[in-house]
């Protein structure tokens, strides 16, 4: 299971170690760690961590991190989002565009969404959408959903060649 | 062997050029001579009991605007075929996507009379594939069709003989030279109607590109793949189609704000049949600019195969005719 976590480590030498060092006795395998000194905390620095783990040897890697003095303030899974890149052609505005959102909510759970209009009117405005969702079946029935929707309104629907 | 040649325009042509000249390749890759029998163009027609004289067709095509000195006065292909004794029909006419035109009944009376076709023609293979498959099997017949897709960009028969024993996925591609040529003068700032005209002027499209803009020729294309590929039997009329005449130069601009260009995309999988525009980012291998056609085959082993080349062209579309003609004429040899 892929698996973020924020810590805290006290700011002397050897505590990064310290607090990594268990994650190897586990087999777990650190895709990303990212150290900030500018968020310090009671001399504590912290320390956002990325890995994929057994999900069985999670309690056990927060027992050991408290037994050495690491601070956990977050760990939980991470969802991999699935992202449907569309663009729609001819007169769209971003509240038929958030509208059309707000109907597919009805059809498949949206994790993201990001809307982008152009502001020039020539051949009508265009809409740039992100959708972020959580399986390729989602993102599926939103390409469904969406591509009807869009034909419906008579915009020309342009998706990602990836999808 | 001995070739009827239905359709003497420039791929007509091109290919009774190609013949002449790699005449001595051909009867060292065939152990036989390739000839013609017979020629017709949409006013006159040539035969010959022995063989046609390639150079007197041609020069004729150059000097008269026709292939022969015998008018057809209402004769269609078939009464002129009935006349011939030959073992292959070359399908070169123009397509015809409502009804498949005169080509669809010169397929069909070919393999009904046990020849052998190979075909450039699209519109008997988008509307009839199945029904033309089926014909050239209870016939002993032998059908082929690598220059009806892309050209001379080797996709048909690599995808049903140099990769059998692979599970072909989808099939993702450019496969008209004209939209990909207006959507990538697109990129650079040019609105939809100059790029076009421009395309016009420099022989790329139609003087009527209604065909090609509107994504009929890709849709043709993948129906074609979609039955010979994946084994589905489907014609034009499934096809999910969406050309590009709607794209505006201010979604090109926003494409470009993201990274990514719009390009005319077909495909086809088990499931898909679809012609519409696409987002592609740039370092994709789909984002090619010009008249290149591109296909993406991703397999189950092998992962994901690029394959691209000139998808039109006299000697282009020739060179993909020769190399069924010369499957057959092996095929025929092992026989």
């Amino acid at each position: 299971m892929l698996v973020n976590a924020d810590i805290y480590v006290k700011d002397i030498p050897g505590q990064l170690v310290s607090a990594l060092e268990p994650m190897t006795t586990l087999n777990a395998n650190i895709i990303g760690v990212v150290h900030s000194r500018e968020q310090m905390v009671s001399g504590r620095i912290a320390v956002n961590i990325t890995f994929d783990v057994d999900p069985d040897l999670i309690g056990k890697l927060k027992d050991i991190w408290i037994s050495r003095d690491v601070i956990v303030a977050n760990i939980g899974s991470v969802v991999k989002l699935h992202y449907l890149r569309f663009m729609a052609i001819g007169g769209v505005t971003a509240d038929a565009m958030q509208s059309m959102l707000d109907d597919a909510k009805a059809v498949t759970e949206i994790e993201s969404a990001d809307i982008r209009v152009s502001t020039k009117s020539a051949g009508g405005n265009t809409a740039m959408v992100t959708v972020g969702l959580r399986t390729p079946e989602a993102l599926d029935a939103l390409d469904g959903f969406v591509s009807g929707r869009c034909r419906e309104a008579g915009y020309t629907y342009i998706k990602g060649v990836e999808q | 062997m001995r070739v009827f040649l239905s359709g003497f325009g420039t791929v007509g042509q091109g290919l009774m050029e190609t013949v002449v000249i790699k005449k001595d390749l051909i009867r060292s890759l065939t152990g036989e001579e390739l000839v013609f029998a017979g020629a017709v163009d949409s006013k006159t027609y040539y035969i010959d009991p022995k063989e046609v004289c390639c150079f007197c067709a041609l020069g004729t095509k150059a000097s008269e605007g026709t292939v022969g000195h015998a008018k057809r006065d209402g004769k269609s292909v078939i009464d002129i075929m009935e006349q011939c004794e030959f073992d292959v029909l070359v399908e070169a006419g123009p397509t015809n996507i409502e009804d498949g035109g005169e080509g669809l009944a010169n397929i069909r009376w070919a393999l009904e009379h046990g020849k052998d076709v190979v075909t450039v023609n699209k519109g008997p293979l988008a509307l009839e594939f199945g029904a033309l498959r089926k014909l050239a099997e209870d016939n002993g017949c032998i059908l082929r069709f690598e220059g009806s897709v892309g050209g001379a960009m080797p996709i048909i028969n690599l995808c049903r003989e140099s990769l059998a024993g692979l599970r072909i996925k989808s099939i993702q591609g450019i496969f008209n030279g004209t939209c990909n040529y207006v959507l990538s003068r697109m990129d650079s700032g040019l609105p939809f109607e100059q790029a076009l005209k421009e395309a016009q002027q420099l022989g790329y499209a139609e003087a009527d590109p209604t065909y090609d803009i509107e994504g009929y020729d890709t849709a043709s294309k993948v129906v074609i793949l979609a039955n010979s590929v994946f084994g589905r039997d489907v014609t034009f009329k499934d096809v999910n189609l969406c050309g590009i005449s709607s794209v505006t130069p201010e979604a090109v601009a926003m494409a470009e704000e993201e990274g990514m260009v719009i390009r005319l995309i077909g495909e086809v999988s088990g499931t898909k049949l679809e012609v519409s525009p696409r987002l592609v980012p740039r370092n994709h291998p789909l984002a090619i600019p010009g008249t290149l056609n591109m296909a993406l085959i991703d397999t189950d082993m092998a992962g994901p195969i690029t394959v691209s080349g000139r998808g039109a062209g006299r000697k282009e579309t020739a060179a993909a005719i020769l190399s069924d003609l010369i499957a057959i004429a092996r095929q025929r040899k092992k026989e």
